[in-house]
């Protein structure tokens, strides 16, 4: 018999776990503790850090006008749509400042929309690293939100300069604005999370997206007052389309920046309600598909 | 040394790894085969047990598609076994020639990512960042994003960062198959500093020479099993005896004859290439191509020119030559090789080997594909008339397939850009042979529309952007070319990434052999192809490639399409 014959010498499946734990090694494939993996997590913070700002340095690089995309972008699009919504169809019945509530629903739907899609993508598009080095995964979409949030400042800083040049008194609300960016940015963290494992379990659902987010575009009062025009459905519809999540991010900041927006706490209030939802469910949801990523 | 006394490192107990493929989603294939698409499951990895020690360096041998990546993968942590368990001492790390960092962001930000993700924290990386540096030997380079080095930088800088944290289990997947003789002396260097730190190390390699010069215990598996595990020296010696018993008697495992569909490989892209190369090309040649299989595209790129002369093109790994090459070249009575690019891309040694064997050498010499390239072109006088010259990103590997299969249809060239774009030698290439005309297939970032307008000047037709369809469509376009009653013969490889030197391999012997390429999937037969195979109905078929690159239901549908009446005469001997 040959010595090295490798099915004689195998160990059976509880003398390999006594040899392991004898030795004090770890199982890979084990899903961590929840509590583990959070900490594992914390502990790469600074890796997600680099991660992100070298992935949003990279996002305008090939360009000519590198970072001045960031600030170019968001001004065009809000150009297009007070030409179309604005001019056009005059949605911006009930409102008075039309030009800065138009900006606030474009530069922070359009945040939102770029962390879901790329987060859903946040595995694939990182595979290189997945398949390289072994690290918490939920990594990299919460980078994708860190990400956007650091590509973002031209765009904020566009909306500080908005609120003079439409006339806008500055006032102590506008420190609530870093608060409404905040929350929004740990609502986005939980659905970048929950939307990476979905398309990680079937890549069809990617396909979605798209529509979903054009779906939530149109509903969630970007170019609208949804207090206005859903004031004639029933009051749980009008409900529903006031205190989705997407449509509250938007009335956070223009609640911060808009006079004639009134200050409501129960805005706050749901507000806060949903980021702790939205991060349980989306670290959860994550975590328990930790060591199915990237299996292709 | 007695294994039992030592502390284990890693422990794998009965794994098997099944893994689902989405088969029939790649963009190549065109639509409609899409409707074709579904979910296969690869069992990869068949219950394999073992154990791991400390200070132990193990290679992993076995043929293409055998496991050991998807093996290691597990040991590294990155793939869970669907049964068994692995069990190990730390966080493994693995180094892979494929595993790319951020491509988009400069080398030095790399090393923050990499060695980040490894556990470090950024005061530690500011410490021994320039000792990563240094061993990478990158240089000022480090400050350029990844997507401007050569694969070789890349996988040093790769190389560097995972091996600038101890890891307690470091498992390697060919990475030291690129690189300079320097480089890889001071990384077998670093590999035996890292076992000596009590660490271990897997290693895969193609070669065997490394394995044995690198590893003291070797695991060889075949078809997921694990066939034997033992000292180094027996198990490389009983697997390289039974590939050379299995090679030339051409093997096929599990997969039913198909008359007429013959199917030409060996166990990795350079017997393939040899193996093709005995079966296809009647000798003698006294001049042939000789490239690196581990820069397909430029390969690819160098078959049009290859063609024009009548050259035959070999694959060689870039370290050595195989003794399947040189059998070859025995064979075809070869005189002199031209070795497609300079030491940077096959080393002095093979030279050196050819030199030996009475072998004339000339080297189309470029330390980059893209200088090679351009080497390649500037042979060309104005009085050979090169009809269209393609100019194609280095990286890119469809577009590269797609214009050298269109280039090959016509008296054309193809010409390699890297991320730098047009430069001056590709102007004053191009000036100096005055094509009929040149077609830029690569996008706007690539080549802009600038570049294109100053390179019509050089051109009697001008200078146009085509962005070509995918390869399979280029090669069925260039088929079109060819009146079926001219066709006997007609050759298959797949279209897939993976599969590029079988189109390489394909590429040259059909235009040798005056008969037309065609591409598939692996796992299908996409609908365009199938409406050119119907035109043509060769009455033979050759496959190029294995059953990883193209399956055997893939070879079963392919014998569909021969003429009727000489499939089943009994003329045709499969050999």
């Amino acid at each position: 018999m040959n010595p090295h014959d490798p099915a004689a010498s195998a160990l059976s499946a509880d003398e390999a776990r006594a040899l392991a734990q004898q030795h004090g090694l770890t199982s890979l494939a084990r899903r961590p503790t929840l509590p583990t993996y959070l900490g594992q997590l914390w502990s790469r913070r600074q890796f997600i850090m680099t991660l992100s700002s070298a992935q949003s340095a990279a996002k305008y690089e090939g360009n000519r006008l590198g970072q001045l995309w960031a600030l170019l972008n968001p001004a065009l699009l809000i150009v297009s749509y007070f030409l179309v919504f604005g001019v056009l169809l005059r949605t911006s019945r009930g409102i008075d400042n039309f030009v800065l509530f138009l900006s606030i629903g474009v530069v922070l739907f359009g945040i939102a929309a770029t962390v879901i899609t790329s987060g859903a993508r946040a595995i694939s598009s990182n595979l290189g690293l997945v398949r390289a080095l072994r690290f918490p995964r939920a990594a990299l979409p919460i980078s994708a939100t860190l990400t956007e949030l650091l590509t973002s400042w031209p765009a904020f800083a566009l909306l500080l300069l908005l609120v003079p040049i439409t006339g806008e008194p500055i006032t102590w609300r506008a420190a609530l604005f870093p608060a409404a960016i905040a929350l929004q940015m740990l609502q986005l963290t939980g659905m970048a999370l929950i939307a990476a494992r979905l398309v990680d379990v079937s890549r069809d659902l990617a396909n979605l997206i798209p529509t979903a987010l054009r779906l939530l575009r149109y509903t969630s009062g970007v170019f609208f007052s949804v207090t206005v025009f859903a004031a004639a459905f029933p009051p749980l519809v009008h409900a529903l389309l006031a205190y989705q999540p997407f449509a509250l991010q938007l009335t956070l900041g223009r609640q911060a920046l808009m006079q004639e927006i009134p200050l409501e706490a129960g805005s706050w209030v749901a507000s806060g309600i949903w980021t702790v939802v939205l991060l349980v469910v989306g670290t959860v949801v994550f975590w328990r598909g930790e060591g199915t990523y990237g299996r292709g | 040394m007695d294994a039992a006394d030592q502390k284990p490192s890693v422990i794998a107990s009965h794994v098997d790894i099944v893994y689902r493929v989405h088969s029939g989603a790649r963009p190549g294939g065109g639509w409609r085969s899409r409707s074709r698409r579904g979910l296969r499951h690869v069992h990869a990895v068949k219950d394999v047990s073992f154990v791991a020690h400390h200070g132990e360096s193990i290679g992993v041998v076995g043929r293409n598609g055998s496991g050991k990546s998807t093996l290691l993968r597990a040991v590294a942590g990155l793939v869970p076994p669907t049964r068994g368990e692995v069990w190990a001492d730390g966080t493994p790390s693995l180094l892979g020639v494929n595993a790319v960092l951020v491509k988009q962001v400069s080398g030095a930000r790399n090393i923050y990512i990499g060695a980040q993700a490894l556990g470090l924290t950024k005061a530690e990386v500011d410490a021994i960042f320039d000792e990563i540096v240094e061993f990478s030997g990158i240089g000022d380079a480090i400050h350029l994003p990844m997507s401007t080095y050569s694969s070789g930088m890349a996988a040093r800088l790769r190389f560097a960062i995972s091996t600038a944290v101890v890891p307690p289990v470091l498992v390697i997947d060919e990475a030291l198959a690129t690189g300079d003789a320097h480089f890889r002396a001071r990384s077998e260097q670093r590999i035996e500093k890292l076992r000596e730190q009590s660490g271990t190390v897997f290693l895969v390699s193609h070669s065997a020479d490394t394995i044995r010069a690198m590893c003291d215990r070797a695991l060889w598996l075949d078809q997921g099993r694990l066939v034997m595990d033992g000292p180094v020296d027996e198990v490389v010696d009983a697997y390289s005896a039974e590939t050379k018993k299995s090679l030339g008697t051409t093997r096929r495992p599990e997969e039913p004859d198909v008359p007429g569909v013959q199917r030409w490989y060996g166990s990795n892209r350079y017997e393939t290439s040899a193996v093709a190369s005995q079966s296809g090309t009647p000798g003698p040649h006294d001049s042939i191509v000789l490239a690196s299989g581990l820069d397909p595209t430029l390969a690819m790129s160098a078959v049009p020119a290859a063609a024009v002369v009548d050259a035959p093109v070999l694959l060689t790994s870039p370290d050595r030559l195989l003794p399947v090459t040189r059998a070859e070249m025995a064979r075809l009575e070869v005189e002199r090789v031209v070795l497609l690019g300079g030491a940077e891309i096959i080393s002095e040694e093979v030279a050196a080997e050819l030199t030996q064997d009475g072998l004339t050498v000339d080297r189309v010499a470029g330390t980059s594909a893209v200088s090679t390239s351009l080497a390649l072109l500037s042979q060309v006088t104005v009085e050979d008339a090169v009809d269209t010259v393609f100019l194609v990103g280095h990286e890119d590997t469809e577009n590269v397939l797609a214009a050298s299969v269109t280039a090959l249809s016509g008296l054309g060239r193809v010409l390699l850009v890297d991320a730098d774009g047009i430069t001056p030698d590709h102007v004053e290439t191009l000036a100096r042979i005055r094509p009929a005309r040149v077609v830029v297939v690569a996008e706007e970032d690539l080549i802009s529309d600038a570049d294109i307008a100053g390179l019509g000047r050089h051109a009697a037709g001008g200078a146009e952007r085509h962005l070509s369809p995918t390869p399979v469509l280029a090669a069925n376009e260039a088929s079109r070319g060819y009146r079926p009653e001219d066709v006997e013969v007609a050759y298959v490889a797949s279209a897939a990434p993976i599969s590029v030197c079988d189109v390489v391999t394909g590429a040259a012997l059909a235009s040798l052999d005056d008969a037309p390429l065609l591409l598939v999937e692996r796992d299908g037969v996409p609908a365009a192809t199938q409406d050119e195979l119907e035109r043509l109905a060769p009455s033979r078929l050759v496959v190029i490639g294995g059953p990883l690159s193209v399956s055997a239901a893939v070879r079963q549908a392919l014998g569909g399409h021969l003429r009727s009446g000489t499939a089943d005469s009994g003329l045709d001997v499969d050999l």
